[in-house]
Formats: structure tokens, sequence, C-alpha cells
């Protein structure tokens, strides 16, 4: 597929209002280490931040495990005889930061004129290595345009932006590279990070340490004209290294390898092309080395917000991306749930039941870290009751372990590790079950993904993700040739489920007693900025049938290949009508849902609304980190709604519905480990 | 320049109200305060400051100036060279079933510099003769042309070690504020738990830059839904606020300002008017 060349940029001097939500939308990743794109010589307003996905801390007092901010590695200070050179006081003659997404980096091009009229030109691309999991480069080019003189320039680790109430600084210094030693203060895990530069041309270096942090001071006499290139890489938690052009040839490889794979073409709208791109570019850099002992947080490793923790999101919104189109990673990040599958154990424990209870927040353990109660800013104090009800997410996982093996036919990982998983999540949910006098099973006070009805009976998302984790873990003890009591029990239970389907009307209710709740018509609160449980109040909202995202849509879009469009129309037009859209998770499933149900309109103002929520500002939320299932629902929105893939272990086809802006879409798929290269348009679809 | 406070007196009782405030925050902020009397007659020192009921002696750096012709112009063009305007909404022609005279109304129209209005009726915190404030209320819609009331109140509010509660009313049925950089209550609010930390630390880094290293305030954010005035009243009320800071848009025409009307009508605490600067 062609390297669709369009960039994001940011063309503003400096946004001290938007500079966060910049630093946000512009980080990088590799799954292993994110890093927000500060500004180099930092400035107050700036947040610059950077984050280990597994080092994870709790001090003593601490409601929850959380990440903490490491050190900055992207510290970068320039002096032109001696005058620092900063956005402030300057003439200003561009300062522009943009994606590359040729190779996955991140530039900045800068150019300002001092009080004695020098121009310096200044040029800035970073990375965080996607071929080298501990390596991070950044390449400083100075040109003095108009001048000679003396130019110095810092470079380094900075530790002031670092959590120091959690993180603990060694001290210890090398004269051959800057070099940050710390460790975390309740658990004794160590964090090394090393910086070494290297400069053309004659100079002076020097190294300075001190409790602030450790860098590299370069200094010499420019030459009017010439470009001058101090190559700095730095490591975490490996030797220094030293080859910067190896270094960023490797991830330009790397990145490229991975953009071909996963890259989506729209042609007919440049402006829908940017955000796919803009998706596509967080997408790959989350999930590289991410998973195995670490997952993909709800804001990535781009910001400070939801604290680390990682939710459903990375099952429902990012694993069908990667599964789809890196494997590899969705391996690695199903086998972070395995390996935390005695934390879930230790949860059902805790909830007085077998199997394995999946944390709805979780970190390194897999215990459960959401807290219990939130305090709102009008001072109410809420239950936070998805720990402890929020049951689904231990099928929703289940589901996905299934999903991977339906794809990939990695026999290997269902038998030795996906099996695991399904059976403990399928005894868990034995647990959940109540036999009523209708012969049927019944699972009670729960909450299920519109998270405005908590401890509600029989939530129908619920129900037929319990179904379905019953149904996955016996097709996997007979793929094992295991045939025990367990088999039996599941397949009873699969099939005596209550599903809350209305056969007349071909509607799912929600939960029980969903359709005697009070109906708000929701476009009489229009245009509205908050959430609807906010305008009626908590309890008010209880009582109503206002949903906070898609729940039936939920898992019929999940299970898309067993419902007809008018199955799905018909719940489509009940439940759309009365969802708020109180979170960022449910544009992109009204997206795909529309989408399928044939009405593309709708679709398509759904797939704006969602691809928008960080790089459309219109919330500005992004600033404590990119909202990453989004953009998993980005992606999700055009494979699986306009060109309307569906897939089971049998295989995948398509039922495009092309939006009118869009003239044709492209993309690729790993199916078995064969890569299919998909074109449609609107005579038809081409699979290669 | 030395930077002053002004303090327009016209000998009233109601004017006068507003000499305590002026004088402390002078005093907190180490500024001279400027009281300024406009009339036409000829009066010796002493009697401007018996017409003006003023102690001297209690003052520590002060000037007293008298001005003939309108008093509008005069006080405006004295408020150039000043930092803050401190008067009374009410003067001696003034009938007090009036929202507030015709000279203070025109003076909070015309000038930039923030106007602290205190009421006949204002409650006044008052120890060992000085006003301080200890617990402001600063409405903010979001927009950053609201926050501009923010770097005069918090000047003040930052000697008295007052808690700051930013309070920020979203209305139904309202269309998102446009103004580049304005940042309101989330529209997605994934998990709250989460999402209103998050959102009050970014409001905070957002509106007040000017907390930067400053971990002696105590600041928090608050939400409330409804009619802006009658939440802010409700607010303050509620939690005792003693100073309310406010920016504006700069007219008092009909229909115009009426969440600000109302809230000068129903509070009764010292009220700082900040006209929203459009070139900032």
């Amino acid at each position: 597929m062609e390297l669709y060349e369009l960039s994001i940029t940011f063309e503003k001097e400096i946004s001290p209002l938007r500079e966060r939500e910049i630093e946000s939308v512009m980080a990088m990743s590799n799954g292993y280490i994110g890093t927000r794109n500060s500004l180099e010589e930092y400035y107050p307003g700036c947040d610059p931040a950077s984050f280990i996905a597994n080092l994870y801390v709790k001090a003593p007092g601490d409601e929850f495990n959380f990440l903490p901010k490491i050190p900055d590695w992207t510290r970068i200070k320039i002096f032109v005889e001696n005058e620092p050179l900063n956005l402030a006081g300057r003439e200003i003659i561009k300062n522009s930061r943009y994606i590359d997404f040729t190779t996955g980096t991140i530039e900045r091009n800068w150019q300002s004129k001092d009080e004695q009229g020098r121009i310096t030109t200044v040029k800035i691309i970073k990375y965080i290595s996607l071929a080298t999991k501990n390596e991070l480069g950044k390449l400083l080019v100075i040109t003095p345009e108009n001048y000679t003189g003396n130019i110095r320039v810092i470079t380094g680790i900075d530790c002031d932006s670092a959590d120091f109430g959690h993180l603990l600084n060694m001290n210890r210094e090398s004269d051959r590279f800057a070099f940050v030693q710390m460790k975390t203060k309740y658990s004794e895990r160590e964090l090394k990070m090393f910086h070494k530069s290297s400069l053309n041309g004659k100079h002076k270096y020097n190294i300075e340490n001190s409790y602030s942090g450790s860098f590299e001071e370069f200094e010499w006499h420019s030459e009017l004209g010439r470009e001058y290139k101090i190559k700095s890489l730095c490591t975490v938690n490996r030797s220094p290294e030293t080859n910067f052009d190896e270094s960023m040839a490797r991830h330009a490889t790397r990145w490229k390898q991975r953009w071909d794979d996963s890259a989506i073409l729209i042609k007919g709208n440049v402006y829908d092309q940017k955000l796919v791109n803009f998706a596509t570019y967080h997408l790959i850099n989350a999930g590289e080395f991410s998973g195995n002992d670490c997952s993909i947080p709800a804001r990535s490793l781009s910001g400070e917000a939801y604290k680390g923790h990682v939710f459903w999101d990375t099952e429902m919104y990012l694993l069908p991306f990667y599964i789809l189109t890196n494997p590899e990673v969705a391996r690695a990040l199903l086998m972070y749930r395995y390996n935390t599958l005695d934390g879930a154990r230790q949860n059902a424990i805790n909830e007085g039941f077998k199997g394995a209870s999946y944390a709805w927040e979780s970190t390194d353990t897999g215990l459960e870290e959401a807290p219990e109660a939130a305090i709102l800013p009008d001072g109410q104090v809420i239950p936070i009751l998805s720990g402890m009800h929020e049951n689904h997410i231990s099928s929703d996982i289940a589901y996905t372990v299934w999903k991977y093996w339906e794809i990939t036919g990695d026999d290997d990982f269902l038998m030795d590790y996906g099996a695991e998983i399904l059976f403990e999540t399928a005894r868990y949910c034995e647990c959940l079950l109540k036999k009523g006098n209708d012969g049927l099973y019944h699972i009670n006070s729960v909450i299920g993904p519109d998270e405005y009805h908590e401890l509600v009976d029989d939530n129908a998302y619920t129900n037929y993700l319990v179904r379905n984790n019953f149904d996955v873990a016996v097709k996997a003890k007979q793929k094992m040739n295991i045939e025990d009591e367990e088999t039996k029990r599941w397949n009873h239970y699969k099939n005596n489920i209550y599903s809350g389907l209305n056969p007349k009307t071909g509607l799912y209710e929600q939960f029980k007693g969903f359709y005697n709740l009070e109906y708000v018509n929701l476009k009489d609160y229009e245009p509205r900025t908050v959430p609807m449980d906010i305008i009626l109040g908590r309890e008010k909202t209880q009582k109503t049938q206002v949903i906070k995202q898609a729940d039936v849509l939920m898992f019929m879009f999940l299970f898309g290949e067993r419902f007809s469009r008018e199955e799905l129309a018909v719940n489509y037009d009940f439940y759309e009508l009365r969802c708020s859209h109180g979170s960022s998770l449910s544009p992109s499933i009204h997206s795909i849902t529309a989408a399928r149900a044939g009405k593309t309109r709708e679709a398509y103002e759904y797939f704006l609304k969602n691809a928008r929520i960080d790089i459309g500002n219109e919330f500005g939320n992004a600033s404590g980190g990119v909202h990453i299932a989004a953009m998993g629902g980005t992606w999700m929105a055009i494979v699986m709604g306009f060109a309307g893939l569906y897939y089971d272990e049998n295989g995948f086809r398509f039922d495009p519905h092309l939006p009118d802006e869009w003239d044709s879409i492209e993309f690729s798929l790993k199916w078995k480990g064969k890569r299919k290269d998909i074109y449609i348009d609107r005579k038809g679809i081409i699979a290669s | 320049m030395t930077e002053k406070v002004l303090l327009p007196l016209d000998g009233s009782e109601a004017s006068l109200k507003a000499f305590i405030p002026a004088k402390s925050i002078a005093g907190l902020l180490g500024l001279t305060l400027y009281i300024l009397h406009v009339c036409d007659e000829e009066l010796s020192r002493r009697e401007l400051v018996e017409k003006l009921c003023i102690k001297p002696e209690e003052l520590e750096c002060f000037v007293i100036s008298r001005r003939t012709g309108s008093p509008e112009a005069a006080i405006l063009e004295e408020s150039r060279n000043s930092s803050y305007i401190v008067m009374g909404t009410h003067g001696s022609t003034c009938d007090e079933s009036l929202r507030m005279g015709s000279t203070t109304e025109e003076v909070i129209e015309k000038s930039l510099k923030p106007v602290l209005l205190i009421k006949p009726d204002t409650c006044l915190n008052v120890v060992n003769g000085q006003w301080i404030p200890h617990r402001a209320l600063i409405p903010l819609n979001g927009a950053p042309g609201s926050a501009q009331a923010l770097a005069p109140a918090m000047r003040i509010l930052a000697k008295t070690a007052a808690q700051i509660e930013l309070l920020h009313i979203f209305r139904e049925k309202t269309e998102p504020i446009v103004e580049e950089g304005s940042f309101s209550a989330p529209y997605y609010e994934d998990y709250p738990q989460h999402e209103w930390p998050s959102w009050s630390k970014e409001f905070i880094k957002r509106f007040c830059p000017v907390m930067e290293n400053r971990n002696n305030i105590k600041m928090s954010v608050s939400t409330s839904r409804g009619d802006p005035a009658e939440q802010i009243t409700a607010f303050a009320e509620k939690n005792s606020n003693d100073f309310i800071a406010i920016a504006w848009h700069g007219t008092m025409s009909q229909f115009r300002a009426m969440t600000l009307k109302k809230v000068l009508s129903d509070s009764n605490c010292p009220i700082m008017l900040i006209r929203i600067n459009y070139e900032m």
C-alpha cells in the first residue's frame, strides 16, 4: 500500500491555554515508554512527563497503584552568546510542531531572531524507538543563519518533573554520559536512564550532575550558515548506546513496516484521512512493546489522567486493531491478562466466588484498583461500584481470547494460556448465575456498559457475554478433548441464560425493568456540553431510560455476524434515541452499528464525533492524555462499520457502506498469519 | 511609578463604606492609597479631611486630592495610573433603591482597571481595622476571558491566605464556548473517579497559571448547574464567601450583564469587577 504522507501540524508559537493538549496529542510511545511532546526548553504551563508501562507505585496511604512520572529525557536548552533561546521576548519567525507519518517521528521547526538581529534556526526530531524497546532519540540541528558566535547547548535528563513522592534519586553519576538512577520508594524497583550525545565539529564538552538532573553540555564557536547536529540517544534500563543514525534508521524501518500494515487510505476526503492517520499513529505507538507484564492504559502513556489504569477498553476497543494488523501485539496484550490471572483469582475470592474476576481497573498485579468512592466537583461523594459489580469485564476478556484465536489460529496460545483464561472466567461466571422460577438462569445486581444504571438485574450485555464465555470455554475444552462435569454444566448454562429478547419486537431489554423507566427526550436538552447524569443528577438519571453508552448495541456489534440488518436496526432505532453518549466509548460503536444497519449518514456523523474527541479539541480534555480507545474506535468504525467487516473462525466477509464523502478505502488485515489487502469503492471489493 | 489604590469619596456615608477595603488592599500590597474627591467648592486641607470623614492618623501612606468637574471623568482619568479602584456603589446623590449610582456605573463600564464595589449593605469581614477576605469565590464559565478575573483578585488573596473557590457553572441548552482555549465541564465522563480530578487539575492549570509554584494558596474547583446568577449567590451564601471576583463584558445596558446585575443585587459581600480586555 502506498504510504500516505499527511502530517498533523500545530502552527502556534505557544498557546499556554492549550499547550497540555498539544503535548498529549503529539505524544510519543512504543508501549513500554511514553513521553508527552513538551517544548524542550520548558515553560510554565508545560506538563512534561514520561511513563514506563509497568512501573506502578503505591505509597502507604495511597488508594491505588499508579504510574509515576519518570525524569524527562527531552529537555534541551540553547544559549546564543549566553542568552537563552526561547519563545519569550524574541521575534519568533516560525515555531511549528508536527507528526511525520513517514518516519514515526515528531519534528519541531523553530526560527527566532534576538535583539541583536541574530537569526537562529532550530530543528528538533524526537522518537521513541519501535525497534528497540529501551531506546529514545532526539536530534537537534542548529543553524546560525546570519551570524558567527558562541553557542552552548545543555541536553539531558531533567529530574524536576519526576514524581519524587514515589521515586528516590540515587544521585549516581558518570563522566562519560548523562546518567540518572532512581528507585521506587516503596517497592525497590530500579530505574536507570542514560543519555549520550555527539556533536559534529570542534567543541567543549562537559557533564553536569545535580539532584535536578544529569545533562551534557556542548559549547562551540559557530560558523555562519553551518548546520550543527547534536544527536542524543537515551536508554532506559539498558546500557548506553551511541549509534544514533543506526537507531533512528531501525526505528524508521520498523515504523514504515507497521504503518504499511496498519494504515487506512481514504480517497476523497483529506480531513478524514488526517483523523485516521492520527488514530493510527497512536495505536501503533501504544502497542508495539506493550503486553506481557503491562497493558495499554485508558489514556495510553500520553498523560497522567486515569493513572495508568487498564480497563475493558483495551480488549474491546484496541485488540481488534492489533489482532487484525499486528497479532504479536495482540498476543502480548492477552498474555498480560494471563499473567494477571492470580490477581483475578484473588479478586474472585474477595467477592466470595471461584474462578477469576478480572479487575475493572487493573495495574501490574491484576488486583482490583478501582476506588470505592469519588468526589464530584459539586461536592457530592458517590460510591464507585464498578470494581465490584461491572463483572462483564471477565467475559469481555474471554470473548477477545476467542476472537484472537479465531483470527490468528494461534493454537499454542489457546492451549497454553488462553484456555486457562476461558475456564477460570467461566468458573467465575457460574457464581453469578441464579436459577429463576422460569427455569432460566439470571444474573442480578450488575453494572453493564451503561454505567448510569447500577445494580440492575439481567443486563442483556452481561448475560450475552457470559453465555458466550461458557460457549467458548466449552469449545476450548472440546479442542483439548476434555469432557467433564464442567463441560456439561457450561453447555447447559449457555443455552439457558435469560436474554431479554422479545421475539415479537426483536428488541432486547437492556435490563429487567428498563421499559418501565421514564423516557426522556434527549433532544430537549440539546445543545448540551455536559453529560446527562450531571444535568439530571445521578439518582434521577437512574430512574430514566437515558443511557450512558452502547449497551445492547455493544453486544450486537461484538457478535455482528449473528444479527440481521433488520434485527440490528430495530435495536439501534430504540437505543440510539436514549443514548446520551456520556462516555467517549459510545460514538464509535454507534458509528459501526449505524453503518451496519444501513444508516450511513448517521454512521458518518458518529465517526466524526468519535474521531475528533482528542484532535478536534471540542472538549479540551486531551490534556490528561489521549483517549486511546476512541482511536481504536476510529479504526473499527472504518473497517467494521463502513467496510462492514464480519468474521468468525470460518472466515471473513464485507458488507460495505461507504459514506458519500469518500470515494474508496484501502487497508490490510492479517488473517491466519497472512496479509490480505482490501480495496473497497462503490463498484465493489477487491481482496488480494 | 508608585502603584496606587484609587478611592473616590464624595463625603457620603455610602461612599465611605469603601474606605476600609481600600485602605486594607493598599496595606496588603504596599500601595499608596489615593483618595479622590470631586467637587467645585474650594476646601482647605482640613475641611476636605473633615468632609470625607477620614482619620489621617490611621493611614500609613496616602494621598488626598480634590478635583473639579465631572466625577466620572476625574475618576477615570486618575484610574489610568491606578492598580485598583475601590468605590461605593452609591454616593450622596444616589437613590439606594437603584442598583448603583451613575458615576459608579460609568466607571465600571469604562475602566479596564479592577473595581472593587462596596454596597451600602455590604458585610465586611474586618479584623483589627483591616478587611481580610478569607473565602473568595471566582466564577469561571470556561472561557479564557472570564479567567481575567483571577490575576487581580489573586494578587490580594495571596496576601490573605484566603481559600479560593473557582466555580464553573454550566447551563442546559447551551452551545459550546467557541473562544480559543475554552475549557468547560467535560462532555465525556468515562469514569467519574478519574475524569473529575483530571478535569479540575487542567482547569486550574489552564486558568490559574499564577498558581505555578504558589503552594501556599488553597484553591478548589466546584461545578454547578443552572442560572449563573442564582448559582453564584447560592454558592456564596452556602459557603460564606466574603469576596467575589467576576470578569464581565463591560456594558450594563438593558438585557446585558444580567448575571452581574443579579449578583450585585443579591450578594452582600465585596464584588470585584474586571472588564474583559479582548486585546489580551
